[in-house]
């Protein structure tokens, strides 16, 4: 009996508590289930049964589960320290009562035991039975074996358990920490501390106006991916950083504004509200914020993933234009017009008739590439420090091709002179009528015949840049006496369709790469050749479908997991204002405000705070949209209208879904306020 | 014509299952006059605070009736109550009740903002209140600065800047210590002699005595009164203490 006194203790204290610790239970439960889930997935149990992307599969999984868990550190961290605020009264008048400091601790031990063993036995049940759900999903997803067998991974059971027992282990060790040091009177007191009033901080707010501006700009003013990619974690910091600025003292020096302004506050609308928002905001600015950020990351995860999977078959076709793709690099661009092309393409098209496979929508094409950087009159074109270069903005992809390959839009002939050129450009104006390329030591100029300007946002360009696309009279000779390679690449690339199946793509891969290979080798030479590449679409899917499907599932995984984050905060923000304005909405009525006029004034503040992060998430979102865009142009996704309509859909569902907890959790609020009313 | 009549006032409380129901207030009978500062005595449970909440129109009564200068609680429209009470009744609490999120200021200006007023009538009103409550040079400080004196000053303040036909106040002497209580009770005493009409609940005999007149409320009714007349302080005192000992050996009226 005596043996069993702390336990009982710690549980009444959990049980009695149910309002506060039922919540963080349950959003325990659902990280150690996720955690399960994501460690499931990224076993070799259930990388077996997919047929698409295994090792994608697995990296991307275990890079949520690095999520998950220091989401879980912080946020569970951040509850608990909560929950033990709240009960520190509790804590205080054990300690009256004559409980030393080390019985405190072994109660708060035993409820951080409790608690951790519920999370794991209901979490990991959890994550057992929707480890399968989640499995189906998964294999529905990139294509694979569906059946009806329970599987159970032990490594990732002993795993999740272990980590877990980690992270309680910590949060144990903060609570005692923080009991040790504290005495009865301060446990006691304080949560009826007096509180000071709130003072607005200039600095601060400007501050946060300004760092919140820059990092806008940032988003506004990037133009090429592999920039918008190198700043976009700069900007997440700004804009987390101002967030917090901005709703914990700059909303605060708003009202103080607001107060100073007589003929505005002294307004029986204005009086309660403003001064009542300054103190609320004090307290819950940096509540709100979180659940500003969880929102935007909720947000900016589920519209790119989503965009991403829609997207997919988009840039499939982008990187892979045919189903079969050759491409031989060549070190020189001679190959490309001395007949070896010509040679090149019958060898592979007798493969293929041995094989009995006629080849459709057949593309032959030959380019040079060149990267470049615009200069004052002239283009400089180093292969290597261009695109190693650091200034991204001014960097061009140029892709010389002969001008038979070409058309213009005008249908005007192309019987071009060796020193003509026809230019279509993309992303970027060209105003001169001449086109000079710096080559290492030498220089070529060109007199632009044609000039036209074909804006496909980001379709003709490899890398996210700006593109010209010259049309020259014979590709060899516009660049010949320039033997370093490294200034350009000459390619010749060669693909069809098949319409055969992905399996037989795979097998007709390897029959090509055993008969047809070493035969374009000896065509284009050992010492013409850099290499030559044979590239299916089938195999290249399953990296495609293998890394969108998984970052899809792991977007809408995390999403929940922060959605229950966000979903706590506000629940335990609504309590905790719930119980602070018990006593104000008491004397309010004293003084002679109608219950009527207190409670349109609560709800329009609750609504104000509510709105808040929503409001202030939908601006980033809308600051973040152009620079996503571009990241995601770098993988070819490159579909601006599938990623607003994801970026809206996942807005308005976030908003409704949003609007839902903010109905239920006020009615809690409100069952406290008036609850304690009548208990005066 | 009195200020407040109170007659035959009844009050019952039912438990939440309309079990047992208590008769808090039996048969209350009384009136003030204007300009009259009566003091309302009697131990826990007698009935005190729920005779307050229903003069102050917080809670209604089971029978009975109270009449404010003629006019009937019981007919004032359920939305008129929070205006009714705000211009004519001000509320002194053993609590202060001042709300931490204003400064004194707009804690006093508090109902004169609920009643729509402007910011310079609103000023010229608290600055002779609060010259002569002696916290001009505290209004811009917050509860949480001041000290509990200072607090019940301005929940004074607060009480007289609508100039109510009468005053409430609820142990207005209970969290303070004694200096500031006698200081509390000069400033009523001082209220009083400008005409203002005053109605104290308090548990202090010391509290009681400054008033003109104290009833006695036991089990639900008023059990005597006491006037003052042209007695001091200190024999008026004697006289409640009497009293209060006769009611505690549960004598019969005197």
């Amino acid at each position: 009996m005596k043996k069993l006194f702390y336990p009982r203790l710690a549980w009444e204290g959990l049980r009695k508590n149910r309002q506060l610790s039922r919540p963080y239970l349950l959003t325990c439960i659902c990280m150690v289930a996720v955690f399960y889930i994501l460690s499931f997935l990224a076993s070799p149990i259930a990388l077996a049964l997919v047929v698409r992307g295994a090792s994608v599969v697995r990296d991307i999984m275990n890079l949520g589960k690095f999520v998950i868990l220091v989401f879980s550190l912080i946020f569970l961290y951040y509850t608990y320290s909560f929950l033990l605020r709240r009960r520190s009264r509790e804590f205080g008048l054990y300690n009256v009562l004559g409980m030393g400091k080390r019985n405190l601790v072994r109660i708060i031990t035993w409820e951080n035991v409790i608690t951790f063993a519920i999370a794991i036995i209901c979490g990991l049940l959890l994550g057992i039975l929707l480890s399968k759900l989640a499995e189906l999903g998964l294999v529905n997803l990139l294509g694979g074996t569906i059946d009806f067998v329970f599987r159970i991974d032990i490594t990732s059971l002993w795993q999740t358990i272990l980590l877990y027992a980690v992270i309680f282990g910590l949060l144990m060790l903060s609570a005692i920490i923080r009991t040790a040091r504290a005495n009865a009177v301060s446990l006691m007191k304080s949560e009826s501390a007096g509180e000071k009033p709130p003072k607005g901080n200039w600095l601060f707010a400007i501050l946060g106006v300004l760092i919140l501006g820059g990092a806008y700009y940032i988003a506004l003013t990037v133009n090429n991916p592999v920039t918008a990619i190198l700043l976009f974690f700069v900007a997440v910091v700004m804009v987390i950083l101002a967030t917090y600025l901005l709703l914990v003292t700059g909303s605060v020096k708003l009202c103080r504004i607001l107060q100073t302004n007589k003929g505005y506050y002294y307004k029986a609308k204005h009086f309660v509200s403003v001064s009542s928002m300054a103190f609320r905001m004090k307290r819950n600015g940096a509540g709100l914020a979180s659940i500003c950020i969880i929102a935007t990351m909720i947000l900016v995860m589920i519209s790119t993933t989503t965009c991403m999977w829609f997207g997919a078959d988009n840039s499939l076709r982008k990187s892979y234009p045919r189903e079969i793709n050759f491409t031989a690099t060549l070190n020189d661009p001679a190959k490309l017009t001395d007949g070896t092309p010509e040679q090149a393409a019958s060898v592979i098209l007798d493969e293929l008739q041995k094989n009995g496979i006629t080849p459709k929508n057949i593309r032959e094409q030959r380019m040079i590439d060149l990267s470049g950087v615009r200069k004052d009159g002239f283009i400089q074109c180093d292969y290597e420090t261009a695109s190693m270069g650091a200034d991204f903005n001014s960097l061009l992809e140029i892709y010389m091709v002969s001008s038979d390959s070409i058309e213009t839009s005008d249908n005007s002939p192309l019987d071009l002179a060796a020193d003509e050129i026809v230019l279509i450009t993309d992303g970027m104006d060209y105003p001169d009528d001449t086109l000079t390329l710096a080559m290492g030591e030498k220089t070529r100029s060109w007199k632009i015949r044609h000039y036209e300007r074909r804006d496909t946002d980001g379709d003709t360009s490899i890398m996210g840049f700006p593109t010209m696309t010259v049309a020259v009279a014979n590709l060899a000779t516009a660049v010949e006496g320039i033997n370093d390679a490294e200034k350009y690449q000459s390619r010749w690339y060669y693909s069809f369709d098949t319409g055969l199946s992905d399996a037989e793509n795979t097998d007709l891969h390897i029959t090509l790469s055993q008969n047809v290979r070493p035969n374009l080798n000896d065509l284009f030479t050992e010492d013409a050749t850099r290499w030559i590449s044979i590239d299916t679409r089938a195999e290249g899917s399953a990296d495609f479908y293998g890394t969108y499907g998984s970052l899809f599932f792991i977007g809408i995984l995390l999403s929940i997991v922060f959605i229950f984050a966000a979903v706590l905060i506000i629940y335990y923000k609504q309590i905790s204002e719930g119980y602070e304005d018990a006593k104000r909405f008491d004397i309010m009525q004293k003084v002679g405000m109608t219950k009527k006029e207190i409670r349109s004034s609560i709800s329009s503040q609750l609504l104000t705070v509510f709105a808040l992060p929503l409001i202030f998430a939908g601006m980033h979102l809308i600051f973040a949209f152009p620079m996503i865009r571009k990241m995601l142009a770098l993988l070819h996704l490159t579909n601006v209208a599938l990623f607003m309509r994801t970026t809206v859909i996942s807005f308005v569902a976030f908003a409704v879904f949003y609007v839902i907890v903010y109905r239920l959790t006020s009615g809690i609020y409100y069952r406290i306020v008036s609850g304690l009313n009548q208990n005066d | 014509m009195s200020l407040l009549e109170v007659k035959s006032l009844k009050k019952v409380y039912k438990t939440r299952f309309g079990g047992q129901s208590v008769e808090a207030l039996k048969n209350v009978n009384f009136t003030v006059e204007e300009g009259e500062y009566v003091a309302i005595m009697g131990e826990s449970g007698s009935g005190k605070t729920t005779l307050l909440n229903i003069l102050a129109a917080l809670d209604q009564a089971t029978s009975g009736t109270v009449l404010l200068d003629g006019k009937d609680f019981s007919k004032i429209k359920e939305n008129e109550v929070a205006s009714f009470r705000r211009d004519n009744l001000g509320f002194v609490f053993q609590e202060f009740n001042l709300l931490d999120t204003f400064t004194l200021e707009d804690n006093i200006y508090l109902p004169l903002v609920l009643a729509g007023k402007g910011y310079q009538e609103m000023k010229a009103t608290l600055m002779p209140i609060a010259v002569s409550l002696g916290i001009e040079d505290l209004l811009k400080k917050y509860p949480y600065e001041v000290s509990g004196g200072q607090k019940q000053r301005a929940a004074v303040a607060r009480a007289l800047i609508t100039q109510p036909r009468i005053i409430l106040a609820d142990e207005p002497t209970g969290a303070l210590d004694s200096k500031s209580s006698d200081e509390l009770l000069s400033l009523f005493a001082d209220v009083n002699r400008m005409g203002q009409t005053v109605l104290m609940v308090t548990h202090s005999a010391r509290a009681a005595s400054r008033s003109g007149r104290v009833l006695f409320i036991r089990d639900g009714e008023v059990f005597h009164q006491l006037y003052r007349g042209e007695e001091s302080d200190e024999l008026f005192y004697q006289k409640i203490v009497d009293t209060l000992t006769l009611l505690a050996q549960g004598g019969e009226r005197a």
